[in-house]
């Protein structure tokens, strides 16, 4: 078990520079350059030229590419092209904003979705199974910005109940926590429904019926536990990659979170800021990646077997 | 000449009997409806309604609630939202369904190439989609979008190159899945070329599965372009696309609610119509996961 998890964390590092090199690629095929990004169209070409040169800008792409990951290696996150900021300051005074909400999207979305489809796929055909399932089918479809946009309509417009935008307090997370949440939950509940209606129909189930289990019983030990290993997956990529709803959700509300942070650089051509942030986002989502593999060891022990011999 | 008579009935048998079961499926049914009305909007736009007044500017009807003569209202420009919406659906729905064509064809080429010869190439394509799985889908397409420069074509591109991946998994798996069935141990053992069990055996098996996760992907790419407009990263205004017109619709939206809506709906609607359609194929054509 341990050789493994090393094994699956050292498989981290080549996954993360495969990574760096092509956003570092993507970000290079850009047209401009970050001297005339920096001092702006009025200044001089001379002007340009030596800032770009001051940054390194004009030596050869591979030879910019070692020289950042051997800074990145010595814990150099580089220095931002747009505010020239350190680019760590920025980005883990920005973390904890985007952490918060994507943790609490994360929590809530697998209670109500994990739940809503044990519960639909054991009352297959019922109201509740009716309801849940087109409710989630409704969820999935509404965009985030689209329902986002709504619920600040609803709540903060109209009824003026929670603030709707920027982070004050508690209240301002509500909002965009539930838009993360109604999205999220859907496509668990969708998950789980179908993995338990497989699992429910297997003759093991039938097996432990006729041993007279109790229905809890069954549900929880025996085809919870055959149900959940796909939906960890799910939850696990929509965990691991919480910046790809923030950037919308925190645009939406006007957040200044990693989001916003992110898609700024990007829109200004900000190389370093983006490199970082992608390489702390890559290793986020692989290391969520190793402990949902970790917990299939855990839950499934024909695959602990595997993976400890 | 006889073989392939009979070929081609089975086939149709098939297409036939999924349509039966689809048939049965009265969500499926009104979500093909809903999609038959959206694309009816987007072929014949020009025929609803001119594109000129999709895009005509008119301060002096800037901001009209819905009324008799703009049944959606105007927009802050003075533009009648009907045409704005009913011309948009044609940049939505073709987004959608041209990314997941070309994702398809191209990862399904090399998720084929991956499934059937296997080895060294196929461990190479697999770690790389490993890599580009770590990065977050929206954030590669905003970096694809922000080197190329922002437009409908660019974003088309962006769009596609990250659903590749997706598609590359689900064609391998599949056609793993089918390589090792006995029919094909069969028809090797029959001699047959590789040509033909490709085409005869494997690719008609492989199908239904894929047809199903192409139905999923219009929605889901649909709304990923929409949501890369909305933050500006992809279509550009004046054009009517709804994502962008969400976006003009957030800083009106306390006088002029209606902005939001009529767009917001649509692009809700038309998602929710392609997943009750691909949640009824996979119904019909998977038995076996039938809900």
């Amino acid at each position: 078990m341990l050789k493994y998890t090393i094994k699956r964390l050292l498989l981290i590092i080549p996954t993360l520079l495969g990574v760096l090199f092509i956003v570092f690629a993507i970000m290079n095929f850009t047209p401009g350059n970050p001297g005339r990004q920096i001092l702006g169209i009025s200044a001089k070409q001379e002007q340009v030229d030596q800032l770009n040169h001051e940054l390194g800008f004009d030596r050869p792409f591979f030879s910019r590419f070692f020289s950042y990951i051997g800074d990145l290696a010595q814990g150099d996150l580089g220095i931002s092209y747009r505010t020239r900021q350190p680019f760590a300051d920025e980005f883990f005074g920005k973390l904890p904003i985007t952490l918060k909400l994507g943790t609490w999207g994360f929590v809530f979305s697998s209670i109500i979705g994990v739940s809503l489809g044990i519960l639909s796929a054991v009352k297959q055909y019922s109201w509740t199974d009716t309801f849940s399932t087109l409710a989630a089918i409704l969820f999935a479809s509404i965009p985030a910005f689209f329902l986002g946009m709504v619920l600040i309509y609803l709540f903060g417009l109209q009824l003026g109940l929670l603030p709707t935008h920027g982070i004050d307090g508690w209240k301002s997370y509500v909002l965009p926590v539930a838009t993360l949440t109604a999205g999220g939950s859907a496509a668990i509940m969708r998950l789980t429904r179908t993995t338990m209606l497989e699992a429910i129909r297997q003759d093991y189930i039938r097996t432990a019926k006729a041993k007279g289990c109790s229905n809890a019983r069954m549900i929880w030990k025996h085809a919870l536990k055959n149900a959940v290993l796909p939906v960890l997956t799910v939850m696990g990529t929509s965990f691991g990659s919480i910046l790809g709803g923030a950037v919308i959700c925190e645009t939406v509300f006007s957040i200044p979170g990693l989001g916003t942070y992110v898609l700024t650089a990007i829109r200004s051509k900000d190389v370093p800021v983006v490199m970082s942030s992608t390489v702390f986002l890559a290793a986020f989502f692989c290391l969520v990646m190793v402990v949902v593999d970790l917990l299939y060891a855990v839950i499934d022990p024909r695959i602990r077997e595997r993976v400890s011999r | 000449m006889k073989s392939t008579f009979t070929k081609k009935k089975r086939r149709g048998e098939r297409a036939g009997e999924t349509w039966k079961l689809f048939k049965k499926n009265k969500a499926a049914m009104v979500g093909l409806c809903v999609l038959f009305i959206f694309v009816f909007f987007a072929v014949f736009a020009d025929v609803i309604i001119p594109y000129s007044k999709a895009i005509t500017q008119n301060s002096a009807d800037r901001l009209m609630a819905p009324c008799a003569s703009h049944w959606f209202g105007t927009d802050e420009f003075g533009r009648d939202m009907f045409a704005r919406v009913v011309h948009g659906s044609r940049r939505s729905l073709s987004l959608g369904v041209g990314t997941t064509l070309i994702s398809l064809l191209i990862g399904g080429f090399i998720g084929a190439c991956c499934g059937l010869y296997g080895s060294k190439f196929d461990s190479v394509v697999m770690r790389l989609c490993d890599v580009l799985n770590c990065v977050p889908g929206l954030l590669f397409a905003l970096a694809v979008v922000a080197a190329l420069g922002s437009s409908m074509q660019n974003l088309l591109i962006a769009v596609t190159v990250i659903s590749i991946p997706g598609f590359i998994r689900i064609v391998r798996s599949v056609i793993l899945s089918i390589v090792e069935q006995e029919y094909i141990y069969a028809a090797r053992a029959c001699d047959s070329s590789n040509w033909v069990i490709i085409t005869r055996h494997i690719l008609p098996n492989a199908m239904g599965p894929i047809i199903v996760q192409a139905s999923m992907s219009v929605a889901s790419m649909m709304l990923t372009a929409a949501g890369l407009s909305f933050i500006g990263m992809g279509v550009q205004p004046p054009t009517p696309e709804w994502g962008v017109m969400l976006s003009t619709a957030r800083e009106y939206m306390s006088k002029a609610p209606y902005l939001l809506a009529f767009p917001g709906i649509a692009i809700a609607l038309s998602a929710l119509s392609l997943n009750l359609v691909g949640d009824g194929l996979r119904d019909a054509l998977d038995p076996k996961l039938k809900a």
